[in-house]
């Protein structure tokens, strides 16, 4: 085994977490040399997290009077899509007698289509929503705690 | 004879024809790839939304990592039952090895959960603040299927098979990262990053730990 690792420093507040599945179906029976045709079902467990970056907080952004704190979060962002190996089971396969089945790597591919699936359905499953919604609830409790009265959050 | 040849040749312009039309319209490839394979592509099924959870970690660090794994199924002997017993002595015939190799790359992300802050963990006095965070952890390993190349396969490699591969390669990386001293380096941004945003907020004296 050979590794590189490289180190990156971050400042991002996980506040939401989706858990999402998808079926990955396939048909390979488009390539007109090929005789028979070869199917495969998957299924797709992936972890969606989201949240925001802390390090847009600057002096700007934050006006206190007294007991009173208003501060400007940035919009949430996607933090991480985690497939792990073990999320991704085949469930189903079959191949006519002329075929080979699915490789390794063919299956990859398939569970890579459903990756690029996943993250772009992003905007429609609502998740930046519910990580500045965390946030807000977060981070004002938080405040509360350090002795705040009124905190307002807002996005921009 | 002339007029027999000339309908042959009406006859294959018009297949050639028909061939061309079809083409255009995408019934036919056209020749320059009419060889290629045509690419699986999955059907757009729909996302469904199993869990939704409240968060509240802070990622401190990010490892990025590369890691080139491999393993091998030794070949199973051709006859279990020996055909002449005066054989046996000879080497057994085997099948060939299979074999995969597969290059992974990877991310970490370290940080603290601070879910786990406690009342008693923060300190409060006019405009003096002391805080205990809790400790840095790796909150997620990702390697996604998009992560992944298979460099060399040889052989038949189950789906339970490869994933255990991919699980080995994933355990090298959360191994190699630990080596790195990831937790204590993730560890100095967050105490960095919370005095930072707690001297943004207002306190002039800040005490993280």
């Amino acid at each position: 085994m050979q590794e590189v690792m490289a180190l990156q420093q971050m400042s991002d507040l996980a506040t939401a977490q989706y858990v999402v599945t998808k079926i990955i179906k396939a048909n390979d029976n488009q390539t007109w040399y090929k005789i028979g045709d070869r199917k495969i079902l998957m299924s797709c467990k992936a972890t969606l997290t989201a949240g925001i970056d802390l390090s847009a907080i600057t002096p700007n952004n934050v006006h206190i009077d007294d007991k009173n704190i208003d501060l400007q979060l940035p919009h949430a962002k996607l933090i991480s899509i985690n497939i792990k190996p073990e999320d991704v089971q085949q469930v189903y396969e079959s191949e006519n007698l002329l075929r080979d089945p699915f490789t390794s790597e063919e299956r990859n591919t398939l569970a890579t289509q459903a990756e690029n699936q996943i993250k772009n359905s992003i905007d429609s499953l609502g998740i930046l929503e519910a990580g500045e919604k965390n946030a807000t609830l977060f981070i004002t409790n938080f405040l509360t705690r350090l002795g705040y009265k009124k905190v307002t959050i807002h996005f921009a | 004879m002339l007029k027999l040849l000339t309908k042959c040749l009406f006859f294959v312009a018009g297949i050639l024809v028909i061939i061309l039309i079809c083409q255009r319209i995408k019934l036919l490839p056209s020749f320059s790839n009419i060889f290629i394979a045509q690419p699986v592509t999955i059907d757009n099924t729909p996302i469904l939304v199993k869990e939704i959870n409240s968060l509240s970690q802070l990622i401190t660090i990010t490892a990025y990592s590369e890691i080139v794994v491999d393993s091998i199924k030794k070949g199973k002997p051709i006859f279990t039952i020996p055909i002449l017993p005066s054989v046996t002595i000879a080497a057994p015939i085997k099948y060939l090895d299979d074999e995969i190799v597969l290059i992974g790359k990877g991310k970490m992300l370290a940080g603290i959960d601070l879910a786990a802050l406690k009342e008693k963990d923060i300190y409060v006095n006019d405009d003096s603040v002391s805080i205990t965070l809790p400790k840095t952890e790796i909150l997620q390993v990702i390697t996604n299927p998009s992560d992944f190349e298979t460099f060399d396969e040889k052989g038949n490699w189950t789906d339970s098979e490869v994933t255990a591969v991919k699980i080995k390669l994933r355990n090298k990386m959360i191994a190699d990262a630990m080596q790195q001293n990831i937790l204590p380096k993730a560890t100095a941004v967050a105490n960095v990053m919370m005095e930072n945003f707690l001297r943004s907020v207002g306190f002039k004296k800040v005490n993280v730990q």
